[in-house]
């Protein structure tokens, strides 16, 4: 920690990166560089009775109670070494500007707000954010959201959007006045406390214990010109498990998005309620069923997952960015029932959970020593999965909330080459899965083949939990 | 039992009040995540340590207080 005199005068105190904005740095320099790869651009928009003078009220509000809208980036140098390091500004730039796209197509809106997130940051000493009123046909109005992904992720922007909706509400129909947020300073400061304790070197023991006595995994592709063969012939090891998947070369991305029915997102969520069972580990046993479809029933599947790392009120509600990255590696034998392999996966995910606030890229550098990969770039992942959890969006009515809307606008560019995001539509909670795939990798056809693989797994297993593994891949087997 | 549910109002705001039959999914609104720093935090409160697989069998607030507290 050291101090920095900003051109105001102001005397502020810096502090380093934390180790989830460490690994989205070093991702994105090592795999997306000079793209806008950390932009996020998210719209939330509704029909109501518009009040944009109260919703422009509200955002001013809510940058004001939200920390991270202060976070800046700078580098300094640190034992002769210049690094990035963070600070809070004693104040932010609250600038809301009011865009009218009511008159033209919402192809062409969406198409100019997606230029605006892929827009390049300049994020030394900058505000990393964009706050802007948008009117869009048909008496839809709302908000578009531009930040920077070391400032927040996709947790924090919608909390931050609740605590929005929630303060227009407040001010509109005299709603009670949403709870106030957490100091990211305190949620930095335990981060940093994490560094130096006891759980630390119990994380980094697990670890390397884990990966000193486990077999080692295998790749599953999701292309079915399966290249760990290709890599099997090229280096002449009929042995070799994993492959070399990361590059910086070709950060070009496109999404290929799915809409899961209201009727079928309801069925795999009355299932989830009914018997206690955790929603992304239905959705990721979906996924990893449909990669041992592809992959001759393979009973070894590993992809990455995203954790957001938000247990205490504090984590949820102090913005910034907490992803931390892990490979989700399950066995599961045919004859387990879907209901047993649900638990499997929940177990699996829940022992990564208790070790997952150790750094990811200090994980991934124990197991391919472990592993003796020799190489970072090497893979046994296929792929990154993330799952939204809905938020409940404060609404004025059913009638509204039935209109509400949430749009990703994409940057069109991905530090890796696949990622499998699902996320609960505004309108009506059913499933949206995303992937959001590399261009030059020409995934698109597979994924279109993947795709319902994962929902026909799913819905199977939702409409008997007592159905084997063994008997879903039959029914999910590849022409 | 009191500790336990003053425990999970760190890590949740539900609606409504709870008591030890309320669903710790459901009623409590923890995600899985949230019951896994929940269990780690209750050990390090109660000096026990319990392994996580136990979750599984906790569906209710009374069951998770099982894992602590003896009668």
């Amino acid at each position: 920690m050291s101090q920095k005199t900003l051109s105001s005068g102001a005397v502020v105190e810096t502090y380093p990166l934390t180790q989830a904005q460490r690994f989205m740095f070093f991702v994105a320099n090592s795999y997306g560089k000079d793209s806008p790869v950390l932009n996020i651009g998210t719209g939330y928009y509704w029909v109501d009775d518009f009040r944009p003078d109260l919703l422009r009220e509200a955002l001013e509000e809510a940058m004001r109670r939200c920390d991270t809208i202060r976070l800046r980036f700078c580098w300094e140098k640190i034992k002769g070494v210049t690094q990035l390091v963070q600070y809070l500004a004693p104040e932010s730039e609250i600038e809301v500007e009011e865009f009218d796209f009511s008159d033209i197509p919402r192809e062409e809106s969406f198409r100019i707000m997606k230029g605006w997130t892929k827009e390049l940051i300049d994020m030394i000493d900058k505000p990393l954010h964009t706050v802007r009123i948008i009117r869009l046909p048909e008496g839809r109005n709302g908000m578009y959201l531009k930040f920077h992904h070391l400032a927040f992720d996709g947790y924090s922007t919608k909390v931050f959007i609740c605590d929005v909706m929630g303060i227009y509400l407040a001010k509109k129909c005299g709603a009670p006045y949403p709870k106030p947020m957490k100091p990211y300073y305190d949620a930095m400061m335990e981060e940093f406390a994490y560094l130096d304790s006891e759980e630390r070197k119990k994380d980094r023991e697990y670890w390397m214990k884990t990966f000193s006595t486990d077999s080692e995994p295998i790749f599953n592709d999701y292309l079915l010109d399966n290249r760990l063969e290709k890599a099997r012939k090229e280096s002449g090891d009929p042995n070799r498990r994993y492959i070399s998947l990361f590059e910086g070369e070709h950060p070009e991305s496109e999404t290929l998005i799915y809409e899961v029915s209201k009727e079928d997102s309801d069925k795999i969520m009355e299932l989830c309620r009914e018997k206690s069972l955790s929603i992304p580990c239905v959705l990721m046993l979906g996924l990893r069923t449909a990669l041992s479809a592809f992959n001759k029933n393979q009973t070894d599947v590993s992809f990455k997952f995203m954790i957001n790392r938000r247990g205490s009120i504090l984590q949820k509600k102090s913005g910034g960015n907490r992803w931390h990255f892990y490979t989700l590696r399950t066995n599961i034998e045919p004859d387990l029932t879907f209901r047993e392999a649900v638990d499997a996966v929940e177990d699996a995910q829940r022992t990564v959970f208790r070790h997952c606030n150790f750094a990811t890229l200090e994980m991934y550098q124990i197991k391919h020593m472990a592993m003796k990969t020799g190489d970072i770039n090497h893979t046994y992942d296929t792929m990154t999965f993330s799952y939204h959890a809905p938020l409940e969006v404060p609404a004025e009515s059913d009638e509204v909330r039935s209109t509400m809307e949430g749009v990703w606008y994409n940057n069109d560019f991905s530090a890796q080459n696949l990622y499998l995001t699902v996320k609960h539509r505004a309108g009506d909670n059913g499933f949206e899965f995303i992937f959001e795939y590399r261009t030059f990798e020409d995934s698109r056809a597979d994924l279109e083949i993947l795709y319902p693989k994962i929902v026909e797994a799913i819905m199977t297993g939702v409409e008997n939990p007592d159905v084997t593994v063994g008997e879903i891949l039959e029914k999910i087997k590849l022409d | 039992m009191d500790k336990i549910i003053e425990t999970i109002l760190e890590f949740v705001e539900p609606d409504g009040e709870i008591t030890p039959e309320s669903n710790l999914r459901t009623d409590c609104g923890l995600s899985s995540f949230d019951s896994v720093c929940l269990l780690e935090r209750l050990c390090e409160d109660f000096d026990k340590d319990v392994d996580e697989k136990a979750l599984r069998s906790c569906r209710t607030v009374g069951d998770l207080a099982a894992l602590f507290i003896s009668d």
